[in-house]
């Protein structure tokens, strides 16, 4: 472009060739588009798109020539009738009961743009030749508010979010609600220039009062807007008569002054501070989350994960305590067990052994011997699956024992190993040397006898004349040899006796050794398998511990350095923020 | 079939009897359900209750300002929330005159309001809804002479009445004060016309609307809905006690307040019968609650419930009207069976 071409209105002496579009861009684009155009960006860094969104609705409407006005209040106040009495034309529907549903935008035009009848709730436009809109004033007749979001309110909501200034009405019949001073907080938030007119004074004898009860509100509740008290039947009144008087009464001059001074005397300030505003609170939806986190994030980290932490390391140094513990345990019960074994087959034994010796008091082991062997057989047999079992028995309670001790919850009572326990004896009893009283050996014993005593009383017969052999010697050797061979016989079951419980005792001390031997081992065995079983998951139980309190660990680290890296990031969004937050609140 | 005041006399005695908790509660109400009727007013506070009293002072029942067996809740504007009990309420859109901003017709236009809206949610809230302003009726019986004499020069100056600062600077602070603005441009139309202005202003502020709501609403039926609020208030007082669910059972199973809702929901427009409107209007009781009267357009009581009792399964009928027509069945059910003792 040439600086010849440049428009008259345009600042012709800041401009020279070559720089013109720069300065022009300068001079025409009003600085808080830059703030807003920030806070957008801001908005779509941090993923608002709904923000995004009605930011750049709002650029466009606050870029637009014209500042809107809203008349915004509750219903039956008098805001279309305040609209009307303002352009002095009907160009809003007034009505005794709700009668604005849909908003009516009335603006400058050169000639009256014919109202049409609304359709449904699609907003009206009117255009009306008035100097007051013909200065860049857009006025907006809202919906009343209604219970909170039903969608008449909503609709008068959406209407306020695209405000440049807010025209609160009340009316003086009654002094401002509650309700109506929390719409006014939130309206002073959204849109900084806020005027309140105090409708129906031409009805309220007391509407000083209620005026100055009012502005008491406003200061209370910390809103900025001053109070113009009006009468829209008055104007209308005054418009109709040109009555400049009754104008004055109306306090419609005053509301169309505070309108010049507020809104139409720089209406790039009144555009700032809306988009100040608008940025402001969009900015907060942004900080808010973002402090929160921040906040969250200075507290210790996630106290749970560190808590597992902890009991995983208590977990470890239990199962040690433990493992030494029934290692002890396991062994000052197997060594109880041993002795206890010890004890109980001797005394089993012992019994056996006197049973034998009462029995070969009497019996001959000549003639029972065989009965006998089966019967020794058979009660060591039985000593022995006794004193087995009862081992089993008492050594599973052990291993039971050891096993809920040390390996709780696993359930590995190690019942294969246990077959092991017991000692195999196959021996028979072998059968001693019994020698027996043959008829020879008889024949030779009573032979032996007879001949002492055939000599003996021979000889003393001899005395007595009679030859050596004669019957009293022949009757007394025969006796002799008869007492002789009585006499060998019940020495020679004597020894045999002797023999077969010498025999016997040997026999069960071999069984007491070689199967006390043999329990002994075998009990040693299991016990070993036992405690090597045990140890191995034990082992295996510390070692998961100790990995699971690692993994613990290693992710605690990872989190907290996740955390770290976040909170740096989002410290630096917020200060971000908070620089671009500064320099609106400047810019307001 | 016994109505419900028999019954709740009935009760009222043995609570005194045998529910020493509620005795003092059922005594004091059958103290009350002999004496006149006590009208209550509610409100938000600034709505005008007391503006309100004065307007119904001096009639037939008493008026108190709280709540009591029927009352009038008062409210600015018709689409307030009214959380009470619908049959014995009537709500009262009051000052009126500011809804329409003080125009002639204010309270005329505000009855229209009210109508519009006691077919719709506000009807299902409260019996009717009346517009009044009620400080020109009240002011109306206090006018001196002077102010007689200020409303006769008023008549002749049409812009003093264009506020109130312009009539308080012409005529004082006692006029406005006693009438309103309303009041005085009333007062002054009915001056110019050469009506009386007192019973005019009375007419004009929607007062005597309200008496007329209250006749029919409450007067007229007043032992059905004191007995109803007499059971009510001993409810709490006999939790626990046997008597209890007889009190509970008769509330719930009571068919005279069905009767006046269906009433005040024919009269809205709510439910409509189309021709036969009148003839549920009698036997529901609204001309008279003797079985004469209730039958004066049906005749045979038992052929009005046979055709009655066949709208209920009628095609031709919504939910809501084969609903209310059960009612107007059951009522003519009652009708039979007291014809069958005489």
């Amino acid at each position: 472009m040439r600086a010849g071409s440049v428009p008259a209105t345009g600042p012709a002496f800041f401009t020279y060739p070559g720089e013109q579009g720069i300065l022009e861009r300068v001079m025409t684009v009003p600085p808080w588009v830059d703030l807003l155009d920030d806070t957008i960006r801001a908005c779509a860094t941090h993923e608002r798109h709904d923000l995004v969104d009605r930011l750049l609705d709002r650029r466009a409407g606050l870029l637009e020539p014209g500042r809107r006005v809203v008349v915004a209040g509750y219903p039956g106040k008098g805001k279309s009738h305040l609209v009307n009495a303002l352009v002095g034309a009907e160009v809003c529907p007034v009505g005794d009961d709700l009668t604005t549903l849909a908003p009516t935008f009335v603006r400058h035009a050169d000639r009256p743009t014919p109202v049409l009848a609304p359709s449904g709730h699609s907003p009206r436009e009117v255009g009306l030749p008035r100097a007051l809109l013909g200065a860049g004033l857009v006025l907006v007749d809202s919906p009343g508010f209604g219970a909170p979001g039903c969608p008449r309110t909503t609709r008068a909501l959406a209407v306020l979010a695209d405000a440049d200034a807010v025209l609160v009405v009340t009316d003086a019949t009654s002094e401002l609600s509650a309700l109506e001073l929390e719409l006014l907080t939130h309206v002073s938030r959204l849109c900084p220039t806020v005027l309140v007119a105090l409708t129906k004074i031409d009805l309220v004898p007391g509407w000083r009062r209620v005026a100055e009860v009012d502005r008491g509100r406003l200061a209370e509740a910390g809103v900025v807007a001053p109070l113009v008290p009006v009468s829209s039947v008055l104007r209308a009144a005054a418009v109709r008569s040109e009555d400049a008087e009754l104008n004055k009464e109306s306090g419609f001059a005053e509301l169309i002054g505070c309108l010049r001074r507020d809104v139409l005397a720089d209406p790039a300030r009144v555009a700032a501070r809306a988009a100040a505003a608008t940025s402001g609170m969009a900015l907060e939806q942004l900080i808010t989350p973002l402090r929160a986190e921040f906040d969250a994030g200075l507290a210790p980290t996630d106290t749970r994960a560190l808590a597992e932490w902890q009991s995983a390391g208590r977990r470890v140094e239990r199962l040690q305590r433990e493992s030494a513990r029934w290692q002890t345990q396991l062994a000052d019960d197997v060594g109880d067990l041993l002795a206890d074994l010890d004890f109980d087959l001797r005394e089993r034994t012992r019994r056996i052994l006197r049973e034998v010796d009462d029995y070969f008091d009497a019996a001959d082991p000549g003639t029972v011997w065989e009965e006998f062997g089966d019967w020794m057989h058979d009660s060591l047999t039985a000593v022995a699956e006794v004193n087995s079992g009862w081992l089993v028995e008492r050594f599973e309670w052990i291993a039971t024992r050891v096993a809920r001790q040390a390996l709780p919850g696993n359930d590995v009572v190690p019942n294969e190993l246990l077959r092991a326990l017991g000692g195999s004896w196959h021996d028979d009893l072998r059968k001693p040397n019994i020698e027996r009283f043959s008829p020879a050996q008889k024949v030779f014993v009573g032979l032996r006898g007879s001949y002492s005593g055939l000599l003996m009383s021979g000889l003393a017969t001899t005395l007595a004349g009679l030859p050596l052999i004669n019957p009293i010697s022949l009757g007394a050797g025969a006796a002799f040899g008869a007492r002789s061979v009585f006499e060998e016989r019940g020495a020679r079951l004597k020894r045999r006796q002797a023999v077969a419980k010498t025999a016997a005792q040997r026999h069960v001390d071999d069984f007491f050794l070689r199967y006390g031997k043999e329990a002994k081992d075998a009990t040693r065995t299991v016990h070993r398998a036992l405690r090597d079983r045990c140890t191995e998951v034990a082992h295996s139980l510390r070692e998961a511990a100790a990995e699971s309190a690692r993994v613990i660990k290693t992710e605690l680290e990872a989190e907290s350095a996740r955390n770290t890296a976040r909170l740096t990031q989002v410290r630096r969004d917020l200060e971000r923020l908070l620089a671009l937050r500064t320099r609106i609140e400047a810019a307001r | 079939m016994t109505d419900l005041p028999t019954i709740t006399w009935g009760l009222l005695e043995r609570a005194v009897r045998e529910a020493p908790p509620a005795a003092h509660i059922a005594d004091d109400w059958l103290g009350r359900l002999g004496g006149p009727v006590r009208v209550g007013i509610t409100g938000a506070p600034g709505v005008g209750r007391s503006t309100v009293a004065q307007a119904l002072a001096g009639t037939q029942f008493e008026v108190v300002e709280g709540d009591d067996a029927v009352r009038l809740h008062l409210v600015r504007r018709p689409d307030e929330p009214v959380a009470t009990d619908a049959v014995s309420t009537i709500v009262v859109l009051a000052r009126a005159d500011e809804l329409g901003g003080g125009r002639v017709d204010a309270v005329a236009a505000a009855a229209r309001v009210a109508a519009r809206h006691v077919q719709g949610d506000l009807g299902e809230q409260c019996q009717t809804a009346v517009a009044v302003a009620a400080l020109p009726a009240v002011g109306g019986l206090r006018l001196t002479r002077d102010d007689a004499a200020a409303l006769a020069t008023l008549a002749s100056e049409p812009d003093t009445l264009l506020s109130v600062d312009r009539l308080r600077a012409r005529v004082g602070d006692a006029l406005p004060a006693k009438l309103g603005i309303f009041g005085v441009r009333v007062a002054v139309e009915l001056v110019r016309q050469g009506a009386a202005v007192p019973s005019g202003l009375v007419h004009h502020s929607g007062v005597q609307d309200l008496l007329d709501a209250i006749g029919t609403h409450f007067l007229a039926r007043s032992a059905v809905l004191r007995a109803r609020a007499a059971l009510l208030a001993i409810t709490p007082a006999l939790r626990g006690h046997p008597l209890s669910a007889e009190v509970e059972r008769v509330l719930a199973s009571a068919h005279e307040p069905r009767e006046l809702r269906l009433l005040a929901a024919i009269d809205a427009g709510r439910v409509s019968f189309g021709d036969r409107d009148e003839e549920a209007r009698h036997l529901l009781g609204a001309r008279g609650t003797s079985p004469a009267a209730r039958l004066a357009v049906s005749g045979d009581p038992f052929r009005a419930h046979l055709r009655w009792q066949a709208l209920t399964e009628s095609p031709d009928h919504t939910h809501a009207e084969q609903r209310a027509a059960a009612v107007v069945a059951r009522s003519c059910e009652a009708l039979v069976a007291v014809g069958a003792v005489e």
